[in-house]
C-alpha cells in the first residue's frame, strides 16, 4: 500500500512538471518522472522541444531520438542511456545529432578538426536550456576561449581584434564544423577570409609584395600581438627578417639610431615610406611608397 | 486498486493532452533604460569602442520582442534595438523553423588606431596644404586632432526551405570612413605622417542553393563581393622636403571579386563519407591612373585592368572503420594566377607579378583504445610553386612535409593528460635567377622566409586534475621551434614557450571563483649583413645579430556570487604585461671597426594593461532587474619608436598612446508581463 502511495505523489509530481512545460512530448514522459530538472530549465522552449508540428511538416522529437531508447537504464538508472554525449561517447555521439543535422552547414564536419580531435556537438551547444549560449550575443567567445585559451590571452594585448566585445567573433573567420576548404576557415584561403573586412588589401595589383599576396599570416598574427597593427614582430625587424639587402634595409638598427631619430627606425619606421606595403599600382609603388 | 493504476497513469494521459491542446502565442517584451558616465571621455574599452560615446554623460537603452505562434510553435518573431558602451545596433528576425527565414541587422561601431595626434595640416580634406608662412615642422604650430574609423554594417538575409531545396541569399553592406596615419615620402629620407581620410564601402552578395536527398547533400554558391573607395586621391605638399612637388597620391581604387563553387557530400554508407569542393574566383581592378607611366619621357599607359583568377579543387574521404578506429584523406589543388601583364616603368624598374600554384595530400587516422585512451597521427605533404613575374619569370618550389601525433593518457587517478608532438621539415628548391639575385657579396632582393629551408617541431602537454569535488586544476604547456639551414641570409631561428594554468573553485552552491594565469614567450635570433653600408660602418658586408624577445604574462579573477536570491554579484580582474627587448651586436671588429661582440640593445618596449569588471544585478521584481556595472581601463605603454620630438622629423606626433578610463553604467531592464 506505501509503494501505491508513493507511485500517487510521483505521478503527481511528475504532472506538476509537465503540467509547467506543455510543449515536451509525450514520449518523455517516463524520462520526466526523474529528470524534471531538464523540465524546469525550459528545454520546452527550444526547437527540440517544441513538440510536432500541427502541420505535419516537422515531427516531434523526444529524448530517445538522441539518448537512443536506453531501455537498461529506464529499468535501472544506474545504467547509462545509450548515448551521453560524453566521455568516450564524445565523437560518437555526434551521428545522433547529424542523422537529423545533415544540412549545407554541417555536411563537412567530418572532416573538421573538431570532429578528429573528438570534440563534439555538446563541447560547445548547450541543448537542454532555454538558449544556447554559443549564439547569444557575445557568447561565443566565451565559449570558445573555455578551450583556446591563448585566444582568451591575446585579449589582454596591445593590438587584437576586438572578439572580447563580440564585435567580431570567431567564426566570422572560422569554420567550427568545418568548411567545404577544409582549411578550417569560412573561406578557401587565409587572404580571402581577411578580405571580407578588409577588401581593399584585395587587389589585384600592378606591383605586388609577394608575402602579401601568399599569406596574411607571414606578417600579421590574426588574433593579438604585443606589436601594433597586429604584426608578428615590430618593425623594421619583421622587415628584416626578410630584407637584408643592400643600404638601409641591411643596416643594424640600434640605440645609436635611435638616439639620432632615424626615420627608418622612428614612427612607423619602414612603412614611413614604404606605406603601400599590400601592394599598388602607381609607378612609385615598385618600392611600395605611393 | 484499479483506480490507483488509472490515477498513477494520469499523468502521461495528461502529458499527450498537453501536447496535442492548442497553445498560446508566446510572447517576450523587454526594455532596458540607462544612463552612463565615462570618466575619460577618450578611454577605449579595448581600442574598438568608446567613441560612440563621446560625451561624459550618455544613454544606454535596449527594446527587445519575441513572439512564438502558439498554433505553429516553429513560427517565431524577434525585434530587438540597443545601445551599449560598445555599439548601436538593431535586429529583426522572422523565421518558421525548416521553411524560412529573414533576419536584418544593423550595427555600427568604432575603432581607434591610437589617440589624438599632432600635424601640420588642419582638417581632414582630401587636397591639404600647409600654413601661409610654413618654413618646416620645426617652427610649425601643431595642430591635434584625433585618428580613427567608424564602421556601420548592415545585413539582410533570407533563407527558404523547398522539399529537398534550401535556397539563401545574404547581402551585406560595410561603410568605413573616418582617417587613419600613412606614410608618404619623395625621396628616402623625407617621409612625413599623414592623416588620410578614409571612405570606403564594401558590398556582399551570396546567393546558395543546397540540396540534399538520399546520401547526396551538394552545394552551389555564387559570392560576389564590390569595394568602392570614395577617397580615391589624396593631395598633399611634403611638409618635409619643400622643393618636393604637391602630388597627388592613389589610395586605391575600386575592385570587385566574385567566386562560383560547388562541394558537396556523398555517404556511400554510414561509415565512409565522401565530400569535395570545387571552386573559381575572378578578382579585378580596373583604374584610371591619376598620372601616366613615363617611360623615358613618354607616357606607355594611362590605366589599368588588372585581373587575377583563382582555381580551387578539394577532395575528402573519410571511413570509421569501427567504433575505435577512423581514418581520413584529403587532397586539393589551388591556383593563383595573375593575368595582367607586365609593363615596363624604366630601363631597370618592371611591375612586379605573382603567380602561386599548391597540391596537398593529407592523411590521419585515429584509435580509440577505451579506458579515455586515444591514439591519433597524421601526415601532411605540401608542394608549393612560387612564380615571379618582373623583368623576368623564374620559378621557385618548395615541399614541406608535417607529421604529427597525439596520445591521450588513460588516467591516472584524478589526473588526465594529452601529449601532442608534430614535426616539420621545408625544402626549398630555388630557381637560379633567384639564386643569382642572393650573391653575399651584392644582394639585390629579399628572400621571403617561406622559401628557406628549414624544420620546426613543437609539443603540447596538457592535463586536468580535479583536485577536490568543487576545486579543480588545468594547465596547458606548448613549445615550438622553428630552425632555418641558410648559412648567411635571414634567419637563425624562432622559438616560443605558451603557458596558461587555470583553478576553478565551486566555494558553495552560490559562490563560484576561478583564477587564470598564462605566460608567453618568443624568442627570435637574427644574423645578418649590413651589405653596403650608408650608415656607421664603413666596411662592406660587416655581420651582425638581433634578438628580439617578446614576453606576454596575464592573470586574471573571475568571481561569481549569488548573494541572495534577488543579487547578484560578478566581478573580473585582469592584468597583463607586455615587454619586448631587443639586443644587436656587430659579431666581427675587423669588418665592422666595431669592438668585437660589443652589446647595444634598444629600448625595451612595454605595454601594461588593467580591467576591472564589476557588475551587481538585483531582482527587483520578477519582471524588473536593476544593474549597476562598473568598468576601468588602464593602459600604460612605453614605446620608443614615438616621441613627441618627433614631429621635427616626420612633421607628426602622436600623443601618448596610455590611457586610463573609468565608466559606470546603470540600467533598468524591464521585462513586460508575458502572454500566456
Amino acid at each position: 500500500m506505501h509503494s501505491t502511495w508513493r507511485g500517487i505523489v510521483a505521478g503527481l509530481l511528475a504532472l506538476a512538471a509537465l503540467a509547467a512545460v506543455p510543449a515536451l512530448q509525450a514520449d518523455d514522459s517516463a524520462c520526466l518522472m526523474c529528470h524534471r530538472d531538464q523540465a524546469a530549465k525550459g528545454f520546452g522552449l527550444r526547437a527540440h522541444g517544441l513538440g510536432a508540428d500541427p502541420r505535419g511538416e516537422q515531427t516531434a522529437i523526444g529524448c530517445t531520438d538522441c539518448h537512443g531508447a536506453s531501455e537498461a537504464h529506464a529499468a535501472s538508472p544506474r545504467a547509462a542511456p545509450d548515448f551521453t554525449f560524453h566521455g568516450e561517447q564524445a565523437g560518437a555521439g555526434d551521428e545522433a545529432c547529424l542523422s537529423c543535422h545533415s544540412d549545407a552547414g554541417l555536411g563537412h564536419w567530418a572532416f573538421s578538426e573538431h570532429a578528429g580531435t573528438d570534440t563534439g556537438c555538446v563541447a560547445c551547444h548547450s541543448l537542454h536550456t532555454p538558449t544556447d549560449p554559443i549564439q547569444e550575443t557575445g557568447g561565443e567567445f566565451a565559449v570558445c576561449t573555455s578551450c583556446h585559451q591563448q585566444e582568451k590571452h591575446g585579449q589582454m594585448k596591445f593590438s587584437r581584434h576586438p572578439m572580447q566585445e563580440g564585435l567580431v567573433k570567431c567564426s566570422d573567420c572560422h569554420a567550427p564544423h568545418g568548411g567545404a576548404a577544409m582549411n578550417g576557415l569560412v573561406q578557401p584561403t587565409v587572404n580571402e577570409t581577411c578580405y571580407q573586412c578588409h577588401a581593399e588589401k584585395r587587389g589585384p595589383f600592378l606591383f605586388e609584395h609577394e608575402p602579401v599576396q601568399d599569406d596574411c599570416t607571414h606578417c600579421h598574427d590574426p588574433h593579438a600581438s604585443v606589436n601594433d597593427q597586429l604584426l608578428t614582430a615590430r618593425q623594421p625587424f619583421l622587415c628584416q627578417q626578410c630584407h637584408i639587402a643592400s643600404r638601409h634595409p641591411g643596416t643594424l638598427y640600434d640605440d645609436d639610431r635611435l638616439g639620432g631619430r632615424d626615420i627608418n627606425i622612428i614612427g612607423q619606421s619602414c612603412t614611413n615610406c614604404h606605406s603601400q606595403v599590400h601592394g599598388g599600382n602607381q609607378p612609385a609603388s615598385s618600392t611600395f611608397r605611393r | 486498486m484499479k483506480a490507483l493504476h488509472l490515477l498513477c497513469c494520469l499523468p502521461v494521459w495528461v502529458a499527450v493532452a498537453n501536447a496535442e491542446a492548442p497553445r498560446e502565442d508566446l510572447t517576450q517584451r523587454w526594455m532596458s533604460l540607462g544612463i552612463g558616465v565615462s570618466e575619460n571621455a577618450n578611454g577605449r574599452f579595448g581600442e574598438y569602442s568608446q567613441l560612440l560615446q563621446t560625451d561624459r554623460l550618455f544613454g544606454l537603452g535596449e527594446l527587445g520582442y519575441r513572439w512564438r505562434s502558439g498554433e505553429d510553435p516553429y513560427q517565431s518573431a524577434r525585434l530587438a534595438a540597443r545601445s551599449t558602451l560598445e555599439q548601436l545596433g538593431a535586429s529583426a528576425e522572422l523565421a518558421r523553423q525548416g521553411d524560412y527565414r529573414i533576419g536584418l541587422d544593423y550595427r555600427q561601431f568604432e575603432s581607434i588606431s591610437r589617440e589624438g595626434y599632432d600635424s601640420v595640416y588642419r582638417g581632414d580634406t582630401l587636397q591639404q596644404s600647409l600654413p601661409p608662412g610654413y618654413s618646416g615642422p620645426e617652427t610649425a604650430t601643431a595642430f591635434r586632432a584625433d585618428a580613427g574609423l567608424q564602421r556601420q554594417q548592415g545585413e539582410l538575409s533570407l533563407v527558404r526551405q523547398l522539399g529537398p531545396w534550401q535556397l539563401s541569399a545574404a547581402l551585406a553592406s560595410e561603410d568605413k570612413s573616418g582617417r587613419k596615419v600613412n606614410g608618404f615620402s619623395e625621396r628616402f629620407g623625407d617621409a612625413a605622417l599623414v592623416a588620410v581620410p578614409v571612405d570606403q564601402r564594401h558590398d556582399t552578395l551570396e546567393l546558395t542553393a543546397a540540396h540534399a536527398a538520399g546520401p547526396w547533400s551538394s552545394n552551389l554558391a555564387w559570392y560576389y563581393s564590390a569595394l568602392s573607395n570614395d577617397a580615391r586621391a589624396f593631395g598633399f605638399a611634403n611638409p618635409v622636403n619643400l622643393e618636393a612637388p604637391r602630388r597627388a597620391v592613389d589610395l586605391g581604387p575600386d575592385n570587385t571579386f566574385q567566386r562560383l563553387s560547388a562541394d558537396g557530400l556523398y555517404r556511400v554508407a554510414d561509415n565512409r563519407h565522401l565530400s569535395w569542393f570545387a571552386s573559381y574566383a575572378d578578382a579585378r581592378q580596373d583604374e584610371d591612373f591619376l598620372e601616366p607611366v613615363l617611360v623615358e619621357g613618354q607616357a606607355v599607359l594611362d590605366s589599368l585592368d588588372a585581373r587575377r583568377v583563382d582555381t580551387d579543387l578539394r577532395l575528402g574521404f573519410r571511413h570509421q572503420l569501427n567504433s575505435r578506429l577512423g581514418y581520413r584523406l584529403k587532397a586539393d589543388y589551388r591556383d593563383r594566377d595573375n593575368r595582367t601583364d607586365v609593363i615596363q616603368l624604366s630601363a631597370e624598374d618592371y611591375s612586379h607579378l605573382y603567380d602561386r600554384r599548391r597540391y596537398r595530400a593529407q592523411a590521419d587516422a585515429r584509435y580509440r583504445l577505451g579506458a579515455g585512451m586515444s591514439v591519433s597521427s597524421g601526415l601532411e605533404w605540401q608542394r608549393v610553386e612560387r612564380t615571379t613575374r618582373s623583368r623576368e619569370s623564374y620559378t621557385d618550389d618548395r615541399d614541406t612535409t608535417r607529421l604529427w601525433a597525439a596520445l591521450r593518457l588513460p588516467s591516472l587517478g584524478r589526473l588526465n593528460t594529452s601529449l601532442r608532438v608534430e614535426g616539420e621539415s621545408r625544402n626549398s628548391d630555388l630557381s637560379a635567377e633567384r639564386l643569382a639575385r642572393l650573391d653575399v657579396a651584392a644582394p639585390s632582393e629579399a628572400l621571403p622566409q617561406y622559401l628557406l629551408e628549414g624544420r620546426s617541431w613543437s609539443y603540447q602537454l596538457r592535463g586536468d586534475l580535479p583536485l577536490t569535488a568543487s576545486l579543480s586544476l588545468a594547465a596547458d604547456y606548448r613549445h615550438t621551434r622553428d630552425s632555418y639551414d641558410n648559412d648567411y641570409y635571414g634567419l637563425r631561428g624562432r622559438e616560443r614557450d605558451d603557458v596558461s594554468v587555470n583553478l576553478s573553485w565551486q566555494a558553495s552552491r552560490d559562490l563560484a571563483l576561478s583564477a587564470w594565469g598564462q605566460y608567453q614567450h618568443d624568442r627570435l635570433d637574427q644574423q645578418g649583413f649590413e651589405f653596403g653600408p650608408p650608415g656607421r660602418t664603413t666596411y662592406a658586408n660587416a655581420p651582425w645579430r638581433q634578438q628580439v624577445r617578446d614576453t606576454s604574462a596575464a592573470l586574471g579573477l573571475n568571481l561569481r556570487w549569488q548573494a541572495s536570491a534577488a543579487l547578484e554579484a560578478t566581478l573580473d580582474i585582469s592584468h597583463s604585461d607586455n615587454d619586448s627587448s631587443y639586443r644587436s651586436r656587430w659579431l666581427d671588429d675587423a669588418d665592422s671597426g666595431e669592438a668585437a661582440n660589443s652589446v647595444d640593445s634598444l629600448p625595451g618596449y612595454g605595454v601594461d594593461v588593467q580591467r576591472v569588471r564589476g557588475e551587481l544585478e538585483y531582482a527587483w521584481s520578477p519582471q524588473t532587474d536593476i544593474t549597476l556595472q562598473y568598468r576601468y581601463e588602464r593602459l600604460d605603454a612605453g614605446d620608443w619608436a614615438w616621441q613627441r620630438g618627433d614631429f621635427a622629423v616626420l612633421a607628426f606626433g602622436w600623443a601618448s598612446p596610455g590611457y586610463e578610463a573609468h565608466a559606470l553604467l546603470l540600467s533598468v531592464h524591464h521585462r513586460f508581463a508575458d502572454r500566456p
